[in-house]
């Protein structure tokens, strides 16, 4: 049996909210990379003179802004940027958070109890108020911004992947690994890991979502991407003072995140179904 | 009583053919509620190359703990070694280091899990499975490593080998995923095969072929094979010496066929009296009286007394020694072995 034709099967058998999500998420991908290709427009154009706040028309599809810049072209720019907080911000505290998780689980000992009291530091504290508060030190940006969610959001992977390493490590497959010779690290990666990393998957597509809610909140509070750069969380919070005059302004950004947050989360749900259902099998 | 000098002994008095595996006093404590209590006192015994011993006994009576420990493979945490040794062609295991155990694991001694469902990774086909265990330990490249799996799960009995190494453990039955287990755990012809009651998760018609298959298995590698088992009929019938073990104690130890036939310790017999037969017109079926001593109760003297038709005062005082009985080789520790008639099956 080829690769191809069990892609296709598996395609074929999963969950439709699986297939719906995917099909969300490629329509954001293309809109990201394709979109800014096309268009080849300046998000930050200004026209003050006459082309401000004007409702959505053939020339502006979403309407203009504040400062006469098109929505339409500034919600495709963004859809980049907010992929990219999304992707820099969920996955290296993913990484980071699984191998310490990992490490933790497996070996026990001071090593696990070190990393947990740091967990339990962390958590004591609001996660807005922390990245909030080292934004505020480090300066705005959005480098900063993913500095700042790494130092705190890997502790929601790390405690999900110890408990369930913690799990894995007595059942037998585990003792027969390491009766039949192989080493810590082998083990912990070859046999493991693979089996914890599907729960880190579903995990890191339902947080992606609030990642970018992050972004945007940050963008909100001035701490995060800096105006003019187009990011849909900024153009909301920009919109909402014209939002009866001219109400585009907010709403479209407004159905951009919605239809990322729903993608992303149909996507993990999907994908929790799918590999459940897997499990079932066996 | 000195018993690093007993174990000695009984190391060189039960090994038939000169012994591959030998344990002297090994004792294993675990942790209760923050107190050490011995789950396996001070028992010794020996494996001869290419003998199988069973070690029977019901559930708690330390049997599993002591195969744990052979292959180093207690819990880290709440559970260690008291004392004793381990020894594997003159090497103590309980002194090597991790790296050291590490290739003994899986090259001289193997380990086949109760229950194959859990034994084996879901994720990786059955052949990924074997195949890596024979790169790992006879360095053996990809294709010799595949021709070697396809080789090693024909003789495992495996029906269209081929075939099934490409099989995840969740696609085979129960008895191939044994033979599975059984293939990986002889992937690097160890000189020790530890199983762990191999045969309780399958069926049996299952289990007879699965016995049939490390008994043949053994005659074919020539390997030692200590099998932990609450089914005396499994002892009975792949077994050439038997170990009975109670409450962390070796209770009696011998050849299956004359423990069997002439019981000395009346646990054992109240063991054989307990397991139904397919005889005409058999007595009723006699289950052990009472319950086995909770773990971390001190015992003093015979742990059985309490559920013993032939107790007396002194079986609570004296000290537990397995002595010899008879002239083939069997032990036990009852002190009134010689005054008492047990039935004989």
């Amino acid at each position: 049996m080829s690769r191809m034709s069990s892609l296709e099967k598996a395609y074929r058998r999963a969950p439709i909210t699986l297939r719906i999500g995917l099909a969300m998420l490629g329509v954001w991908l293309i809109t990201a990379v394709v979109g800014p290709l096309v268009l080849r427009a300046d998000p930050t154009r200004i026209d003050i003179a006459e082309g401000y706040l004007l409702p959505p028309s053939p020339a502006h599809p979403f309407g203009t802004d504040n400062f006469g810049r098109d929505v339409f072209v500034r919600v495709v720019y963004g859809a980049m940027l907010d992929l990219q907080i999304g992707i820099f911000c969920a996955v290296p505290s993913f990484i980071i958070g699984t191998a310490i998780g990992l490490v933790a689980g497996y070996y026990g000992g001071l090593l696990d109890t070190i990393a947990m009291r740091l967990i339990d530091l962390l958590t004591a504290l609001p996660f807005i108020v922390l990245v909030i508060a080292i934004v505020s030190v480090l300066g705005p940006g959005i480098e900063n911004m993913y500095l700042a969610v790494l130092v705190t959001g890997w502790i929601s992977y790390a405690r999900v992947t110890r408990n369930t390493v913690k799990v894995i490590r007595n059942l037998d497959y585990v003792s027969a690994a390491r009766v039949l010779g192989f080493s810590g690290p082998r083990i912990l990666i070859g046999h493991i890991l693979p089996n914890v990393i599907v729960t880190m998957v579903v995990l890191v597509t339902s947080s992606f979502v609030g990642y970018i809610l992050l972004g945007s909140a940050l963008g909100f509070l001035g701490l995060g991407v800096i105006p003019p750069t187009p990011e849909w969380g900024g153009m909301i919070a920009d919109g909402r003072q014209y939002l009866r005059a001219a109400p585009w302004i907010a709403f479209f950004p407004g159905v951009a995140v919605v239809w990322a947050g729903a993608a992303m989360l149909l996507f993990g749900d999907g994908l929790a179904d799918q590999l459940r259902t897997e499990e079932n099998r066996q | 009583m000195n018993t690093m000098r007993v174990g000695q002994d009984l190391a060189a008095a039960t090994s038939p053919r000169g012994s591959s595996l030998s344990v002297e006093d090994l004792s294993v404590l675990y942790r209760v509620k923050g107190n050490w209590v011995r789950a396996v006192d001070g028992v010794s015994f020996s494996v001869g190359a290419g003998e199988i011993v069973g070690i029977v006994g019901e559930s708690g009576s330390g049997k599993s703990t002591v195969l744990r420990a052979l292959a180093r493979l207690l819990p880290r945490d709440g559970a260690r070694v008291g004392s004793g040794r381990i020894l594997l062609g003159g090497v103590d295991l309980l002194s090597l280091s991790n790296e050291e155990m590490r290739k003994v694991r899986g090259a001289r001694i193997s380990y086949v899990f109760q229950d194959p469902q859990s034994a084996l990774n879901p994720i990786y086909t059955v052949g990924d499975q074997i195949a890596e265990t024979i790169r790992l330990h006879k360095k053996a490249h990809n294709r010799g490593a595949s021709e070697e799996t396809i080789k090693i799960m024909g003789r495992t009995g495996i029906p269209e080998p081929e075939r099934r190494a490409r099989a995840y453990p969740h696609e085979l039955s129960g008895g191939l995923r044994q033979r599975v287990a059984i293939a990986i755990a002889l992937a690097a012809a160890p000189e020790v095969l530890l199983a762990d009651e191999p045969t309780t998760s399958v069926d049996v018609t299952i289990q007879d072929q699965i016995l049939r298959l490390i008994l043949d298995l053994r005659d074919e590698f020539g390997m030692s094979v200590v099998i932990v088992t609450h089914d005396i009929g499994i002892v009975a019938q792949t077994c050439e010496r038997m170990i009975v073990m109670y409450c962390g104690q070796f209770v009696e130890v011998g050849p299956v066929g004359a423990v069997l036939t002439r019981p000395t310790h009346p646990y054992t017999e109240a063991l054989l009296r307990s397991v139904p037969s397919i005889e005409p017109n058999p007595e009723r079926l006699l289950p052990i009286k009472g319950s086995a001593p909770e773990l971390g109760e001190r015992i003093v003297g015979c742990p059985f007394a309490d559920r013993c038709d032939h107790i007396l005062p002194r079986c609570r005082t004296a000290e537990m020694v397995l002595e010899p009985y008879g002239c083939e080789g069997q032990m036990t520790t009852c002190i009134r072995h010689s005054e008492i008639w047990l039935r004989q099956s």
